[in-house]
């Protein structure tokens, strides 16, 4: 039953490529978990319930005139979002995003009617 | 309703599948409900999914890549209708909202994983170039989901 289980688990390993995508993420289990991180290897077995919400926000590398890469200069890639998740254990879960991106994100947020709208989007009109 | 089947995508023997558009064109939806085996190919949520699965996927439309201007974009209505337009063959879904009561294999873009039991994920995975926009609000109180991406004026 090992080898079973960790014979899957290597066949998960490689299937699965690496992230390199801004991501949001809602998972809730009421059972078993196993779950494996590409980048990592890092292995997790939750047994019951568990819950988990996060954002991975990929780094952005920029490139001189020549095309090369400068890492010493990587950042976070330029983003504005505003978020509502909401869970009620397994039963409910409520997954709201409005998410911009690249050029736009750094303009809107200078924009504080922009910003508002955002969070109307997610919240309703009586958001304040 | 759940009827019992099989399907790979939106290709089903037995499963119930429908069809979601917004008016303007920047946002489908495909909602599956099988009982059996779903096989999903699509990077987001790559693998085989054993029992009963409710999952709904958000695809860009085929106006997505029109510029558009942020304020008209967030101040739109986007809330999804039934349509029999479908997204173009090899259209990936950028987010996914999955209800499960079974054994998952999956391979998917952010990992694997190997569940048994009762779940629920829902995933949103965008491209970290360019100038985009999203907008997704959806739940499983079987409201219409709002959904729509485009990309923006900067």
């Amino acid at each position: 039953m090992k080898c079973l289980i960790a014979g899957l688990l290597a066949s998960v390993a490689a299937i699965a490529g690496g992230c390199n995508h801004l991501a949001y993420v809602h998972s809730a289990v009421v059972g078993v978990d196993v779950t494996v991180a590409p980048d990592s290897g890092t292995t997790r077995l939750s047994i019951g319930y568990d819950r988990e919400t996060f954002a991975i926000v990929p780094r952005y590398t920029p490139q001189d005139e020549n095309g090369n890469s400068l890492p010493a200069q990587a950042e976070a890639m330029s983003l504005v979002s505003v978020s509502n998740v909401d869970a009620l254990g397994i039963q409910e879960l409520i997954f709201n995003h409005v998410v911009v991106t690249g050029a736009a994100a750094k303009n809107i947020a200078k924009d504080p009617q922009g910003l508002k709208m955002m969070r109307e989007a997610v919240f309703g009109p009586a958001a304040r | 309703m759940f009827i019992a089947g099989c399907s790979i995508d939106d290709q089903v023997l037995l499963a119930k599948v429908t069809w979601l558009e917004n008016a303007s064109g920047t946002g489908t939806a495909m909602a599956v409900e099988s009982f059996g085996f779903h096989v999903s190919t699509f990077p987001i949520d790559r693998g085989l999914t054993v029992g009963v699965t409710r999952r709904v996927y958000f695809f860009p439309g085929e106006a997505s890549s029109l510029q558009r201007d942020w304020r008209d974009f967030v101040a739109a209505d986007h809330r999804l209708r039934p349509t029999d337009e479908r997204p173009p063959p090899g259209a990936a879904p950028v987010a996914v909202l999955a209800a499960s009561a079974a054994l998952e294999v999956q391979a998917g873009s952010l990992g694997g994983a190997i569940r048994l039991g009762l779940g629920k994920q829902a995933t949103l995975l965008l491209p970290s170039d360019g100038s985009t926009a999203v907008i997704i609000r959806c739940n499983d109180r079987g409201d219409s989901p709002s959904f729509a991406l485009s990309e923006i004026l900067p």
